[in-house]
């Protein structure tokens, strides 16, 4: 069974009278240690199938299951668990908090962290060793981004789920970052989903996930996924 | 130009962010309204009372005399410009009741118009022996409208008849009076205990004193004026010192007017007393003189006894001679009769002689007379014999046939007498006519007859010459007697003169005699008629002497008594002369409204309140304001980026910044009004109900101030639209492009606790992200530690208030007053009254010690300070006081003990008048003497102004001659116990009143109970704020710091470790927060208590370490409780749409 499995989901917002339909029956699988990529326009429902899956949100409908659990009918605190055990998340803005240092940032994550992983050998591993004492304010955005990530990955997740997490970042260190997220899947058995209005950067996929108008329109499976450095923006 | 879209903002703004919309709102109504209320009560409180004063027409001054009024003092004050009404009543201070209440009954009189009473229940006296009685609660509960109550004196020897018609009352109603609204204190009294229980309310026409003991004025005009301003103040002080003026330049009128009456009544008494001498001493003379007069009388009566005697004598003598008389005058006639008998005897025997020969003779005559006749008769008998025979001789011749019948009969019948030889002539004629008898014998016979009858004439013939013869002799002896007689007649005459001339002798001799017999007879009576007389006399002496017995007796027991009664009159006078030398001129004392204990108690609790109304609510509200402006500069500073948008977008300054004013008026407008309308109605009547307790007052009259509304509106809009103008103003100078430009992050900083890394790697990572935190936001760790500590201050002087108050309560009876019973004694008690009372306390049981002690009131006034009085304590043992009364040192807890070198004065008394040990303290005794004490110690104490020192000092020091006056008791026993004792204890004749500590204790801490509610309720209203202050900034920092929550709670912090990471901060700035407020606590409560202090009462200034603990942790439950509030606000954080947007 793949380590991720979204069966039928529906996610509906209710705005006054009528009711937008952010998900509309998402079905997909991505297995363990895969690099899955999200496709899909703005407004698509990319963000609402991540947010599920990160354990911050519940689907309206439909089943959603990760290493064998169906998340969807998780209580608050099964979900609160859920992410504090399983889930690394990163977001496009970064949201470190402005008052800890790079350290202390991935520190907030693995003191909640049951199996975290060592501070340090992460920050190395995204190459801001020497940057760990600065405070998000005085790191530039791909720095921030990748200390964001280093505590997304601190605390040695399962599923690592980014949502544009290159979006505010220039090409370069945006490659920079996906390289980080395509190694830690590779060699970290860590799943990872990254959503991205990028299509290019879906050759560095061993999946992608199209979505489009709140449905999923195809799944690629890319046995031979590129590096980042092999691909043309 | 349609903006609907702002309009919208508007809108959307209060709606989207209620709970800061209201907790502005909610800030600034406490703030207003604590501040306008408590401003309020104050004056609020001061119409009040005014309002019922003057509808109760109370008066604006009370005069008393020391000698009383008559009409001199009514007219001249009537006179007085200003005096409106003066009315004069009857006042006295009594026992009353089998508990023997302490009262001051007052003179009612119902066309009277001042001070006048409210009827509670019942109704007041409307006729003789009718009360109403204070409707006090610890008279009230005791009575009972129809009772009968009884007054007592408070000695023995007080007539209550001299001041009262009567002593016995039945309660008739319950009353309450304005010289009397509050409930704690019905002030002092000269007699029991000197604490006034209650008053009592009768009939002007009960009482019976000569003069008006209380004069009441109002003045005209000032019955508009307020009690409490200075107007009134002003003008009945100055209408007061006119009447103390009046009253003494009146005062020797006064006194001569006493002292010429005084004198008058002396003299008069005198004049009686002498009077009454005078008439013991005519009394005691009319008994001397009736003595006299009854010795006079006994003398006279003996007089006349032994005259009387004499004339008995004498006429026994005069007896005596007349019997003697009487006696020689019967022997001398009965011998001159006896002469003269003899005579006549011898002249009858001569008489009888010659009567017998006269006799003789005419016997002789007689016989011879007799004889002649016989010798006659014989001759005729013998002629008529021979005549009848003849005749029967010639019937012897007739034939017997030829004789009548008739004859025969004569014949038979003369016949029967002539006897013949044996036989008579009857017979023989009879046998004749019988034919018998022959003629011839009848002859014979009859012959035989003749011849004697011849015979017998012979013989008488012969006799015939023989008496004549014989007459002869007789004729010669006849003659004889015959001379004889005459010489015996002549004798006879002689005898007849002499028995005549002694019969007048006798007559003229008896005559004498008969006259001394009538003066001795009337002798005899008048002697009688005097014995009798003299009797009478003697027995009317009789009489007279025991009536006189009596009247000395009497005299004697009754002098007795008016000699005491005439020397106790003396004594008396001596008394009211000594009395009158000694009076002076009388004292008037002028109390005004102002001047009255209750009133000035009253304005001082108003002006207490108002006192902590300018602290507390002047703190509160700033704290308040402050949190409000820093809630509406994050507002603002929150929406730059929507601010900036906008002006991009063209909108005018004005139209951006109304959104903002809109918000800040509603939110202030809202809570100001709201504050104005709950301050002033609710919290002066909650403060005021308190305050109803100790007072009779109506309801409380609320109003508003403008001066309090404005001040309380000019602050909460300058807290909140001033200060969003304020903010807004230097957002709006900025270009659009910065302010929509995200304000860059807050760069994180290193703090200063990281250099200390020792402590810094100690801390675990949560703490040190808290202690990080807590530094980042500065302005709302500076607010939330001044909001925190502003209340936690308010809560700690409000505790530390409540607990000086009723720390004082604890500390004054339980640690200063180690006594359980205070027993006043009379001074004046017999030794057997002392005796019993010593013995009585020895054999209770339940007492563990007891002290005679010395109280004495004396006044302590020095220059700027208000006059203090002081209480002497003077203890019999001046060892064991200390087990009775705390001697010590507050501060170093150093124990004093009393010596003979000076005297040991409490704490309050010598902080007022800045008395150090060693010196002199000047106290003024009742007699207005001076006495300068040295000072050796100053002791702990809290109510009241003692000055303890040895019997010996005292009587160096003050007065010479010592009389214990009462007793401390210190027993081991309960309440019921406590009843049971004092009740024997009333019984003791030395015991005056008794009262208990634990009672004081109760009713000291009734009475400060008021002030707690105060207390409470600034307590509320200061844990309310500093809810509402923990609320408002935690709200704000988890708005500011919503984008990191979400981020922790994306990291799968559950909810209670969300809520701790901001918890943590708030945990930290509140306990900062405590511990800032508790030092500015420190500082408001001293503040406060210096404020509130009075002069006579020392509040503990160590606040007690229980204040600090409440404070933090009500601080802390509020704390607490707002972070349970927004836990549930967390939980509900929307993480993605906080974390989707960049900022
Ligand atoms: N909280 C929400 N309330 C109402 N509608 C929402 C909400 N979140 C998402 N939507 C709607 O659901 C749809 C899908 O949104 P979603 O954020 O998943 O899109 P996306 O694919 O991530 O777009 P983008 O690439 O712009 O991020 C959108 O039409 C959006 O308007
Ligand atoms: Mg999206």
């Amino acid at each position: 069974m793949s380590f991720v499995r979204v069966v039928d989901e529906y996610k509906r917002y209710q705005m006054g009278d009528s009711t937008i339909v952010a998900n509309n029956g998402v079905s997909f699988e991505i297995e363990q240690g895969e690099f899955a990529v999200i496709l899909g326009p703005s407004g698509a429902g990319k963000s609402t199938v991540l947010n599920i899956l990160g354990g911050m949100d519940q689907p309206d409908e439909g089943e959603v299951w990760v290493d064998g659990k169906n998340i969807a009918t998780y209580t608050t605190r099964q979900l609160t668990e859920y992410r504090r055990d399983e889930i690394g998340f990163v977001f496009q803005f970064y949201n470190l908090v402005p008052n800890l240092t790079a350290r202390e940032n991935l520190e907030l994550a693995t003191q909640i962290s049951p199996d975290a992983l060592d501070i340090d050998d992460v920050l190395d591993g995204v190459g801001l060793t020497h940057r760990r004492d600065n405070f998000p304010a005085q790191l530039s955005g791909g720095e921030q981004q990748r200390v964001a990530i280093a505590r997304a990955l601190a605390k040695n997740p399962k599923l690592l789920l980014c949502d544009e997490p290159t979006g505010a970042l220039d090409l370069e260190t945006g490659k920079q970052i996906l390289r980080l997220l395509q190694q830690t899947a590779h060699e970290t058995k860590t799943t990872v989903i990254v959503i991205t209005h990028n299509s290019s950067i879906a050759s560095m996929a061993d999946r992608v996930v199209y979505i489009h108008d709140a449905k999923v329109r195809e799944i690629v499976e890319n046995p031979r996924p590129r590096s980042v450095d092999e691909i043309e923006w | 130009m349609k903006k609907t879209a702002l309009h919208k903002l508007v809108i959307r703004e209060i709606l989207n962010s209620k709970a800061r919309f209201f907790s502005i709102l909610v800030l600034i109504l406490l703030g207003v309204g604590f501040f306008v209320g408590l401003q309020a009560t104050g004056p609020n409180m001061l119409t009040t009372a005014n309002e019922y004063f003057s509808n109760q027409k109370l008066y604006d001054a009370h005069v008393q005399s020391t000698l009383g009024f008559e009409d001199g003092e009514l007219e001249l004050i009537k006179a007085y410009d200003h005096a409106e009404l003066v009315e004069p009543g009857y006042s006295q201070d009594v026992l009353v009741g089998e508990s023997r209440h302490v009262m001051k009954l007052i003179s009612y009189h119902p066309e009277k118009q001042l001070n006048q009473y409210s009827i509670e229940s019942g109704r007041l006296p409307e006729k003789s022996g009718e009360i109403a009685l204070d409707e006090r609660d610890m008279i009230r509960s005791q009575y009972e409208i129809g009772d009968q109550v009884t007054l007592y004196p408070d000695r023995d020897e007080t007539d209550l008849l001299d001041q009262f018609e009567r002593t016995e009352f039945e309660i008739v109603g319950f009353v309450s009076s304005p010289r009397y609204f509050t409930n704690e204190s019905r002030g002092q009294t000269q007699i029991a205990g000197g604490q006034l229980d209650a008053f009592g309310v009768i009939l002007e026409e009960d009482f019976n004193i000569a003069v008006y003991t209380d004069l009441f004025i109002t003045f005209a005009g000032l019955s508009e004026e307020d009690t409490f301003a200075d107007t009134y103040r002003d003008l009945s002080q100055k209408y007061g010192t006119d009447i103390e003026q009046i009253l003494a330049d009146y005062a020797p009128e006064r006194l001569a007017g006493i002292v010429a009456e005084a004198e008058n009544e002396i003299r008069e008494a005198e004049a009686e007393i002498a009077a009454g001498r005078a008439e013991l001493e005519d009394t005691r003379e009319e008994l001397t003189d009736a003595r006299i007069k009854l010795d006079d009388g006994h003398e006279a009566i003996a007089e006349a006894r032994a005259e009387i005697e004499q004339g008995y004598l004498e006429l026994i003598d005069g007896e005596v001679d007349y019997q003697q008389g009487l006696a020689e005058l019967k022997l001398e006639m009965n011998q001159a009769e006896a002469q003269l008998e003899a005579g006549r005897a011898e002249l009858e025997k001569e008489q009888e002689q010659l009567n017998q020969g006269l006799a003789e003779i005419e016997a002789g005559e007689t016989e011879l007379s007799q004889a002649t006749t016989e010798v006659e008769r014989q001759r005729e008998e013998l002629l008529n014999q021979q005549a009848n025979i003849s005749r029967l001789s010639d019937v012897l011749q007739v034939p017997v046939e030829l004789i009548p019948e008739e004859d025969i009969e004569w014949i038979l019948t003369e016949t029967k007498a002539i006897k013949l030889n044996g036989q008579t002539l009857a017979d023989l004629f009879g046998g004749y006519f019988s034919g018998i008898i022959p003629a011839g014998q009848v002859e014979q016979v009859l012959s035989q007859i003749s011849a004697e009858i011849h015979e017998g004439l012979i013989q008488v013939d012969e006799a015939i010459v023989e008496i004549d013869v014989q007459r002869s002799v007789l004729q010669a002896g006849r003659a004889e007697l015959e001379a004889g007689q005459v010489l015996l007649d002549k004798a006879r005459a002689e005898l007849t003169e002499q028995t005549e001339l002694l019969e007048r002798e006798r007559l003229s001799a008896e005559s004498k005699l008969a006259e001394a017999r009538r003066a001795l007879d009337q002798g005899w009576q008048e002697y009688n008629e005097g014995l009798a007389l003299l009797n009478e006399q003697d027995a009317e002496l009789s009489d007279a002497e025991v009536e006189y017995e009596d009247g000395l007796a009497t005299f004697e027991a009754e002098s007795a008594d008016a000699l005491d009664e005439i020397e106790t009159g003396e004594a008396e006078i001596d008394d009211a002369r000594a009395e009158l030398a000694d009076l002076a001129e009388p004292t008037y004392y002028t109390f005004l409204r102002t001047d009255h204990g209750d009133v000035v108690q009253y304005t001082d609790n108003a002006g207490l309140l108002s006192e902590l109304a300018t602290i507390f609510p002047a703190v509160f509200f700033a704290v308040a304001a402050l949190v409000t402006l820093t809630t509406i500069t994050r507002m603002i500073e929150e929406q730059r980026g929507e601010i900036g948008t906008l002006k991009a977008l063209g909108y005018r300054d004005l139209e951006i910044s109304i959104k903002y004013y809109v918000y800040a008026l509603g939110a202030s407008l809202v809570g100001t009004i709201l504050g104005l309308v709950l301050g002033y109605t609710f919290l002066p009547v909650i403060i005021f109900d308190a305050y109803g307790m100790m007072y009779n007052l109506p309801d409380l009259m609320l109003g508003n101030y403008w001066l309090y509304t404005i001040i309380a509106t000019a602050i909460s809009m300058i807290s909140t639209v001033v200060t969003a103008w304020f903010v807004l103003r230097s957002d709006l100078r900025s270009q659009p492009a910065i302010l929509m430009r995200p304000k860059a992050p807050k760069i994180g900083k290193r703090i200063l606790l990281e250099r200390m890394s020792f402590v810094w790697r100690r801390l675990d990572f949560i703490k040190k992200v808290t202690a990080r935190n807590l530094f980042r936001y500065k302005q709302r760790m500076l607010m939330t530690i001044v909001g925190v500590a502003g209340c936690a201050a308010l809560i700690i002087a409000g505790f530390g208030i409540k607990g000086a108050v009723e720390g004082l309560v604890d500390l004054q009876f339980g640690d200063v007053m180690k006594y359980d019973a205070l027993v006043v004694l009379d001074d004046e008690a017999n030794e057997d009254a002392k005796a019993s009372y010593q013995q009585f306390i020895k054999s209770s049981a339940g007492i563990e010690q007891d002290i005679s002690i010395l109280q004495q009131q004396f006044e302590v006034s020095i220059d700027g300070h208000p006059t203090q009085s002081l209480t002497v304590m003077v203890p019999e043992d001046a060892e064991a006081f200390s087990d009775f009364v705390q001697l010590k040192d507050r501060k170093s807890g150093q124990d004093y003990q009393l010596t003979d070198d000076g005297a040991i004065v409490t704490e309050r008394l010598a902080d007022l008048f800045d008395l150090k040990v060693g010196d002199l303290l000047t106290i003024v005794g009742s007699d207005n003497q001076s006495y300068p004490i040295k000072i050796t110690a100053i002791t702990e104490n809290y109510t009241g102004h003692y000055l303890y020192m040895t019997s010996a000092l005292y009587r160096t020091e003050i007065d010479e001659s010592l009389n214990y006056n009462a007793g401390l008791l210190k027993h081991n026993q309960d309440q019921t116990w406590e009843n049971q004792f004092s009740e024997q204890l009333m019984l003791e004749d030395r015991v005056v009143t008794v009262s208990f500590i634990a009672s004081m204790t109760e009713s000291f801490r009734d009475s400060m109970s008021s002030l707690n509610v105060v207390v409470v309720v600034l307590i509320l209203s200061a844990a309310g704020l500093a809810f509402v202050v923990l609320y408002n900034l935690t709200n704000i920092n988890v708005s500011e710091r919503i984008r990191e929550l979400s981020t922790i709670k994306v990291l799968g912090f559950f909810d209670n470790e969300v809520t701790m990471y901001i918890y943590r901060e708030n945990l930290v700035l509140t306990v900062m927060g405590i511990i800032a407020g508790s030092i500015f606590g420190r500082f408001l409560f001293s503040f406060v208590l210096e404020t509130i202090a009075m002069d006579n009462m020392m509040f503990n200034p160590a606040l007690h370490w229980t204040s600090y603990l409440y404070a933090g942790l009500l601080t802390l439950l509020f704390s607490t409780f707002v972070m349970w509030l927004m836990h549930h606000k967390l939980k509900r954080i929307d993480m993605i749409e906080a974390l989707k947007s960049n900022e």
